[in-house]
């Protein structure tokens, strides 16, 4: 049971410094520092990986760290291998993946330039995606008050309707 | 041979029943368990507050009756506002003494705006 | 060509007093191309470049389930898509079910696996009218929406709505059970899609079949550079199914094929969608065959928000909706709400770098052909 898996995780740990567990079959989570992300990268996609399926942020304002986290799925060997590496807040930068996985990846980082302010350098089009003429902080980001600007733009005093959304 | 192929399908349509009924002649029936306009029977409310907490769109809010019904009613009932409603019966499920439940009624639509918000009264008033 | 700075997009340059070419706006508020907008530039009838126009139904999903309990979050989850509705609440459902690792009954798996399946028909009949609709052929799109119609009669009895479900397939199970008599209503309705395929093999059109055959071929290294799945993949020739290669719930009992073609054009992608309906009608049949008797969701009552507790832990959940592979990654830290919520819908990629790369070079008169048989769906882009 379980034996592509930690066949996965052992070469991948003859190379790279990382912590993996397997989580469930199909399931391999492996955490890595951000120096050697790319280069983790294009060996992965080397072992079989080269579909991305997707790319996500997750906001840690205490501890003052972006978590990134790359799915991806491999159609030969049929496991989905989870990438995790930390970003410093105050400063998100990270290498572009899209030597590695080309447009499909270029998307994924546009959409979260715009939504979390995390830059990837090597990109070449991070201009905005769904926002028109939004000029004010990253939306997603657990800092941003939604509710304050709510009030501000769109709350009508005048409506006794929207007073339990406000209030 | 294109023509008559259009004879075998018109004569083959216009035999057949078609896919629409007329209404409002004729109606399709509505059946049970279909989500539409709220009922509450207010003797059974006990004021648990779980209707409002449930409700993803915050449209239900507890409210006292006005005061001539307050002595047989004191506490607070749920006020739905169809409005911000999305229908979804979750208090519907999770009313513990399943006083608020949902009808067939789907004739919702009002020229006035305040007859969007439903105030609970008791039932003689209605 | 330097390796790091690889993509180079043509933004669309403003038209210069010299220039013969034009750009045109196949927008937003056009009636052939739902909420969404293309930008092309036009040389004569022939389109240079394409730049996709995203954004006017993004309503900020992912931030809106972080502040809702998940059983709120299971009557949002249908909004994702509205024409696959059931699928997405089955995404959200998984995702939940495995961080809390909950046991869901077998009879509620079967009936998940029943409504995902009629939501998929009902999404294909969408595609097939909508498809019809913008080559001209109208009574294809009236056919099909009154053959969806039947199915949606379904939904109405089983879960209280016709078009959004309200968060049927919620955590735990289903909402409630099917009444009774319901099994022959399913079957009858099963008999009315039947004659709907049979009629979309027996209509052989030359001109229905001369605008889509070798039209927007998409070869099967660009396909997956891309980052395509599903119907669009499968055109392609890569025989690749999300409840084959990573299954859930109970499609590994299941005995159903997988239909692939070699083409990769805008035929073969219709092809296939006739095809992957009669596959969905077999699967529903094999399901009221074999459903047990049992409970349909574990707790049986709602939990009352205040006392919701998800533990700890970060899943990814993948599956296969109407249009492709839709995903869901869910992190929690043992609050009531999930800490964060990314989905990944399929036509994030099919609407962005496919349509953009398959619009390079074509006439005007071929982009309903190539647009339409994408299968794509505004709602799970923008989310």
């Amino acid at each position: 049971m379980l034996r592509k898996e930690n066949k996965v995780i052992e070469d991948v740990s003859a190379k790279f410094k990382i912590a993996g567990n397997v989580q469930r079959e199909r399931r391999v989570w492996v955490t890595i520092d951000k120096d050697n992300l790319v280069a983790l990268c294009s060996f992965l996609k080397g072992l079989g990986f080269e579909h991305l399926s997707a790319i996500s942020v997750t906001d840690w304002p205490q501890e003052g760290t972006f978590e990134l986290t790359y799915h991806l799925w491999s159609y030969s060997e049929k496991i989905l291998l989870t990438v995790k590496t930390k970003l410093d807040r105050a400063n998100p930068c990270v290498d572009s993946v899209i030597s590695v996985w080309r447009e499909n990846a270029q998307i994924h980082e546009r959409e979260l330039h715009e939504l979390f302010g995390v830059k990837f350098e090597g990109n070449g089009d991070l201009t905005p995606l769904f926002l028109e003429g939004w000029d004010g902080p990253p939306p997603f980001r657990k800092d941003f008050n939604w509710r304050e600007y709510a009030r501000q733009q769109h709350y009508d005093k005048s409506n006794e309707r929207e007073r339990a959304y406000y209030d | 041979m294109g023509i008559l192929n259009t004879i075998e399908a018109l004569s083959k349509m216009l035999c057949s029943k078609p896919m629409t009924v007329k209404f409002p002649y004729e109606a399709i029936e509505i059946p049970e368990g279909y989500r539409g306009e709220h009922e509450l029977d207010i003797d059974r409310c006990i004021s648990c507050n779980l209707c409002a907490e449930i409700c993803p769109n915050r449209a239900i809010e507890m409210v006292e009756l006005p005061e001539e019904y307050k002595e047989k009613y004191p506490k607070t009932y749920p006020r739905i506002d169809l409005g911000k409603c999305c229908f979804c019966a979750l208090c519907q499920d999770i009313c513990p003494r399943k006083c608020l439940k949902m009808t067939k009624n789907v004739f919702l639509s009002t020229p006035d705006p305040a007859g969007v918000v439903k105030n609970p009264l008791p039932k003689e008033v209605k | 060509m330097n390796e790091k700075e690889l993509i180079t997009i043509e933004h669309i340059e403003p038209i210069m007093p010299e220039d013969t070419d034009y750009n045109f706006y196949f927008g937003p508020a056009h009636s052939g191309s739902g909420n969404f907008g293309v930008k092309l530039r036009l040389e004569g009838e022939m389109v240079k470049s394409a730049r996709a126009d995203p954004g006017y139904l993004h309503r900020g999903f992912e931030k809106l389930m972080e502040y809702r309990v998940p059983m709120q979050n299971a009557v949002l989850s249908d909004r994702i898509c509205v024409f696959e509705a059931l699928n997405w609440n089955l995404v959200h459902a998984e995702a939940v079910d495995e961080l809390t690792g909950v046991e869901v009954p077998q009879r509620a798996r079967y009936i998940r696996v029943l409504m995902a399946e009629l939501s998929r028909l009902q999404s294909h009949l969408i595609w097939y009218g909508v498809m019809s609709l913008g080559l001209g052929f109208d009574t294809g799109f009236k056919v099909a929406f009154g053959y969806r119609d039947y199915i949606l009669d379904l939904f109405e009895l089983i879960t209280g709505g016709r078009v959004y479900p309200a968060g049927y397939i919620c955590p735990g199970g289903v909402r409630r059970d099917l009444p009774d008599g319901s099994e022959n209503k399913i079957r009858r309705v099963l008999d009315q899609i039947e004659e709907m395929t049979h009629k979309m093999q027996d209509f052989d059109n030359i001109a229905f079949s001369k605008r889509m055959k070798g039209v927007g071929i998409l070869k099967t290294e660009d396909a997956i550079r891309l980052g395509a799945t599903g119907p669009v993949l499968r055109a392609c020739g890569v025989k690749t199914d999300v409840r084959k290669d990573d299954p859930y719930e109970i499609y590994n009992e299941l005995d159903f094929d997988i239909p692939v073609r070699e083409e990769g054009d805008a035929y073969a992608r219709y092809l296939i969608m006739g095809s992957e309906m009669e596959e969905s009608i077999k699967i529903i049949k094999q399901v009221l065959e074999r459903i047990p008797k049992g409970k349909v969701r574990e707790p049986a009552k709602i939990t009352p928000p205040s006392r919701v507790k998800l533990p700890e832990g970060e899943v990814y959940v993948r599956n296969e909706i109407a249009r492709g592979e839709g995903c869901a990654y869910m992190r929690s830290v043992g609050g009531k709400e999930p800490y964060r919520v990314k989905i990944r819908g399929p036509d994030f990629l099919h609407m962005i770098p496919v349509l953009e790369h398959l619009l390079k070079g074509v006439q005007i008169a071929d982009i309903p052909a190539i647009y339409w048989s994408l299968n794509i769906c505004p709602a799970d882009m923008d989310r």
